[in-house]
């Protein structure tokens, strides 16, 4: 058993020069490895990949990436009942909004929150599964959505329909689908929200995010009606309003908020008001200050007509 | 003739402690164990002459770590080791409630020729970390479940991260379902590859033993030679090749000290229950913590009123120490055996926050913030910092219901040292409840 081990570590560095790996003289058991290394396929899988394919190594490889369509398909079919309560939340700022450096600098805000659920936080953990989260949030912040007129600049989007949304090779449905067969957990999109700017002439809008440990995640739409608009370009006011930004952001996700300025039913606790909250999040001497004190306070320091939380979204995975 | 009970104090404390359950479910209150007898809801004799020990299974939801724990169990039942637990009663994993801490956890118990096992299965990794800060289920090993057909899968790394976090330093590991493979040559692969995987996480790689069988052959009493043979093989190994944890009986001496009095023309009795180790009288002990540390010698122990030579890990003892001033001790210090412990003032812990749910905070808290600090009969105030080296410190914050790594700061020195358990606590709320990991000053 010794000897054997010794002899697969020996052959490993030739794993990196795969073109050379269909050399005949090359034992089953290290190709299946090597075709495990590549695609994290199941031991069975891999070997049913080489056998089929009269032990050519190109050929198994394409083999089982056709085959995890398939039995990734089958296999999310099978758990597809199972409960799913774990997971990650994943937020994705495409643009950041007037003043912005984040991207393009257009002055509109796009962004997007989504979670990405799974059964067992040991998979949750994992790069893989933290990777298609990302990737999710990107796909969906990039989508084209047809944004009517809503009051509201969160648009919620059909799962059903983000499935379906085309991403290079495949769909976002058949990227979950691929993890599904490698992991072997069920998991699923549970819900997905867009963030667009508002159109007006005279309020410039921005976004503000925080994510805990993806498992809290919280957007942000901050609006500002500065007194002259060369502001914008001055880089110690977006200092630090980023600064603030940022701060107003944590502060959303770290307590339970459920409102900006009003309780969302009478029965909520005034901690879930968020401009009735000491704003600890800015730390210092605001850290007893309720928020929106600070914020008058900002919005004089910075001759601002208007600073203001205009809309958020708080999501938590596992609940609603 | 100690003369505690003449005193006027002393009664009242000695009273308390007569009032304590006798010795022995004391320490069995300790041992999770026992626990699930009495779970169980009828009373069954405890047979405490072989070691104990608390095992987990961790694997993925497939890979069938519930059919060997029930195999394990109908294995061993044959011989008397253990009661068959079959797979719908394990695989409920209640939900029961530990230190206030909500916790989903399934336990078995069975035994061996040589050891008597606690077994511990959670389904997430929260839960064991939960499970490893409250002490309400410590794992002192661990079988990693891996199916054959899958081979080590991307959680996996995950699986053995857990395992090194909760502190375990060994495990076995059972490649399933080998019926479903039936390739002697796949098989080599998947215990190569989990060699390699274990090596790579600082598990001993070489030398970890590798069972492979089919749980479900040995439930369905089948293929006797990768069923029944290899559950007991496996079995086996646990016993071999896991450590058994330290008893509290055969560690160094530990009394936390709950009260002080001072009995005239006798000197200063320190009372408390033994925590670990042994006392005699006559030996040397130390003081330690809050500022002050010194060795004096244990002139009598005391206990329900008599007087002894030796007091044990359970009992409640009152300490007469020579030529020591009322003053100079404590509520909050611990009476050892001199040089076993050390006073710190700074350590790194893993602590659990808990939710309002759990009767915790419901906002969270940044670095810098100041609770009391509960450990053994000692309160004092510490400063949180997340741990050093942690990215961008100055931003983080912890929620309720986070597990994270703290370095705590005491503004006095205590008696701790890895493993210690300890609770936050602000304005009449439990916060946080943790266990150190690494001693820092």
């Amino acid at each position: 058993m010794l000897r054997f081990t010794q002899a697969v570590r020996c052959g490993r560095p030739l794993t990196r020069n795969r073109l050379y790996s269909s050399i005949p003289n090359k034992s089953r058991v290290q190709l299946v490895a090597e075709l495990r290394k590549l695609s994290n396929a199941p031991i069975i899988k891999a070997r049913q990949a080489l056998d089929e394919n009269n032990g050519d190594f190109d050929a198994a490889v394409q083999w089982l990436e056709e085959d995890m369509r398939k039995s990734g398909a089958a296999k999310a079919e099978k758990v597809k009942d199972r409960a799913t309560s774990e997971g990650l939340i994943s937020i994705s700022v495409l643009e950041g909004g007037v003043g912005s450096r984040i991207r393009s600098g257009s002055g509109r805000v796009k962004a997007s929150i989504i979670e990405l659920n799974c059964e067992s936080d040991f998979v949750s953990r994992t790069e893989e599964f933290a990777r298609l989260a990302n990737d999710i949030s990107e796909i969906v912040a990039h989508s084209q959505t047809h944004q009517e007129n809503t009051s509201s600049p969160f648009t919620t989007l059909s799962v059903e329909d983000l499935l379906h949304l085309s991403h290079k090779s495949g769909t976002v449905g058949s990227l979950i689908t691929d993890l599904i067969a490698r992991i072997g957990e069920n998991i699923s999109l549970r819900r997905a929200m867009l963030l667009t700017s508002p159109t007006s002439s005279n309020t410039a809008y921005r976004v503000a995010s925080y994510l805990h440990q993806g498992r809290v995640g919280a957007l942000d739409l901050i609006s500002l009606r500065p007194s002259q608009s060369s502001l914008f370009n001055d880089d110690s006011f977006i200092g630090d309003l980023e600064k603030l930004e940022r701060a107003l952001a944590k502060q959303t996700a770290g307590f339970m908020t459920l409102g900006i300025s009003e309780k969302r039913n009478s029965e909520d606790e005034q901690e879930t008001v968020l401009y009735e909250q000491p704003f600890m999040m800015l730390g210092g001497e605001n850290a007893s200050i309720p928020v929106r004190k600070v914020l008058d306070q900002w919005q004089e320091k910075w001759g601002l007509e208007e600073l203001a939380v205009s809309n958020f979204a708080r999501w938590e995975v596992g609940r609603d | 003739m100690l003369r505690v009970a003449a005193c006027r104090a002393a009664p009242a404390v000695f009273a308390s402690s007569s009032s304590i359950l006798p010795r022995f479910s004391i320490s069995r209150a300790a041992r999770p164990a026992v626990n699930f007898v009495a779970c169980r809801g009828y009373a069954e004799i405890y047979n405490r002459t072989k070691p104990h020990m608390n095992v987990g299974t961790i694997g993925h939801v497939d890979h069938g770590k519930t059919t060997l724990t029930a195999a394990i169990t109908k294995v061993l039942a044959e011989t008397g080791g253990a009661t068959f637990t079959d797979y719908a009663q394990i695989d409920k994993a209640p939900e029961e409630k530990a230190r206030g801490i909500t916790i989903n956890s399934s336990h078995v118990e069975y035994e061996t020729d040589s050891r008597h096992y606690g077994h511990i299965d959670c389904p997430g990794h929260a839960d064991y970390i939960k499970n490893m800060i409250t002490g309400a289920a410590q794992m002192d090993g661990a079988i990693i479940v891996v199916s054959a057909t899958d081979g080590q899968m991307p959680q996996t790394r995950e699986h053995l991260l857990l395992a090194r976090q909760v502190g375990i330093r060994k495990l076995v590991v059972f490649i399933n379902k080998v019926d479903m493979i039936n390739d002697p040559e796949m098989l080599e692969l998947v215990d190569m590859e989990i060699r390699d995987l274990l090596s790579t996480y600082n598990f001993d790689g070489e030398n970890t033993p590798i069972v492979m069988g089919s749980a479900l052959a040995a439930l369905e009493g089948r293929d006797k030679e990768i069923g029944v043979d290899k559950i007991l093989e496996l079995v086996k190994a646990c016993d071999t090749w896991l450590d058994l944890p330290a008893r509290d009986l055969d560690k160094p001496f530990l009394m936390p000290i709950e009260d002080v009095f001072s009995i005239s023309g006798r000197g200063t009795v320190a009372t408390g229950r033994v925590e670990r180790g042994t006392a005699l009288k006559g030996k040397e002990v130390e003081i330690l913590g809050l500022g002050s540390s010194f060795k004096t010698t244990l002139t009598g122990i005391e206990m329900f009123h008599k007087e002894l030579e030796r007091a044990e890990a359970g009992d409640n003892m009152g300490a007469l120490l020579r030529s020591t001033r009322r003053d100079q001790v404590r509520r909050g210090q611990v009476l050892i055996e001199p040089g076993s412990m050390k006073a710190v003032k700074k350590f790194r812990s893993q602590v659990y926050i808990l939710t309002k749910d759990e009767g915790g905070r419901y906002t969270p808290f940044m670095q810098g913030y100041r609770p009391q600090l509960y450990l053994r009969t000692a309160d004092v105030t510490v400063t949180l910092n997340f741990a050093e080296g942690t990215p961008d410190a100055e931003e983080k914050m912890a929620m309720p219901g986070d597990n994270v790594e703290l370095d705590c700061e005491l503004i006095f020195d205590l008696a701790v040292e890895v493993g210690s358990r300890f609770t936050l606590r602000e304005a009449n709320k439990t916060i946080g409840t943790g266990v150190v990991t690494k001693i820092l000053e």
